[in-house]
């Protein structure tokens, strides 16, 4: 009874061991690896590898988790993806966020700093003509918004800004959400 | 040891041909394909390669799988040449001979010389 749970013990420290080993690999061929693994000691087991010392053979065998692994990403082609969003992105998105609420502070910081925005915005490979223009127009819709809120219905200030607000932080979010890595030739 | 590389290289070079020609007229599954590979003496000296190897031979299309149930233990994937896999056996047999009677015959002049 002991003498099985050594074995088990053994076995599951080397399937751990590859398991994180393996945790490069794209997750099909993990996967595949660790099943064939797996079946491959239940089967030794099966046949009759039950001691310890016989289940420490099969394993010594089989070899180091990180020789196996090395096996399998041999030949494997890395495809670099690029990231969607790059420094310089961040920075337009979150200008054309903020920018519109150092109007109080100061409106040429202001507009100087969504101008900025735009310009990233514009002059980045991350969005479409169609997104760029939903960026753009997130200042303007917005205070729009709050604009027609206080005018047509007296909206307290408070409910104007908040208006403002969500839809400045749901377009932008939408902006950043929706910026695409371009795709690469293979 | 210079030959230790060399030999590491040749088995890496060498070992899917082996596999191909077991499964040439009979399937095999994944252990039994690694204990044959285990009794050659020097071919293999980290079972557990084996299985990446096999799956590259499969995403190459020169092997094809199935599962089968087993009597004694977990299911078994079963591994078959494909007529491709066999043509590519062919061809490196062929090629390994010429190569093999080469060096055969440059070590052996280098020995009487």
């Amino acid at each position: 009874m002991s003498m099985e749970l050594d074995s088990d013990r053994l076995v599951d420290a080397y399937l751990n061991e590859l398991a994180t080993e393996a945790a490069e690999l794209p997750a099909g061929r993990r996967d595949e690896l660790l099943a064939d693994m797996k079946a491959h000691i239940a089967e030794a087991r099966a046949g009759g590898a039950t001691s310890e010392d016989e289940i420490r053979e099969v394993l010594r065998r089989l070899g180091r988790p990180s020789e196996i692994v090395a096996a399998a990403t041999d030949g494997l082609v890395r495809v670099e993806v690029p990231p969607r969003l790059r420094p310089r992105d961040f920075v337009a998105v979150g200008l054309l966020l903020v920018a519109p609420y150092l109007l109080s502070f100061s409106g040429l910081v202001a507009v100087i700093g969504w101008g900025i925005g735009v310009g990233l915005l514009w002059t980045s490979n991350r969005w479409t003509v169609v997104w760029k223009l939903v960026g753009t127009l997130t200042w303007p819709i917005g205070y729009a918004a709050a604009l027609f809120l206080d005018a047509f219905f007296q909206a307290p200030i408070w409910l104007s800004l908040l208006a403002d607000t969500v839809i400045t932080i749901g377009l932008i979010t939408a902006l950043a959400l929706n910026a695409r890595a371009p795709r690469q030739a293979s | 040891m210079v030959a230790e590389k060399v030999f590491t290289q040749l088995r890496r070079g060498t070992l899917e041909f082996c596999v191909l020609a077991l499964l040439q007229g009979e399937p095999r599954y994944g252990f039994e394909l690694v204990k044959a590979l285990g009794e050659v003496d020097g071919l293999v000296t980290t079972e557990g390669t084996i299985y990446p190897l096999l799956a590259r031979l499969r995403r190459e299309g020169l092997v094809e799988t199935s599962w089968q149930e087993s009597e004694s233990g977990p299911p078994r994937r079963y591994y078959t040449s494909t007529p491709e896999g066999s043509r590519a056996l062919a061809a490196f047999t062929a090629d390994w001979q010429r190569f093999c009677t080469s060096v055969d015959k440059i070590l052996q002049s280098g020995r009487r010389g």
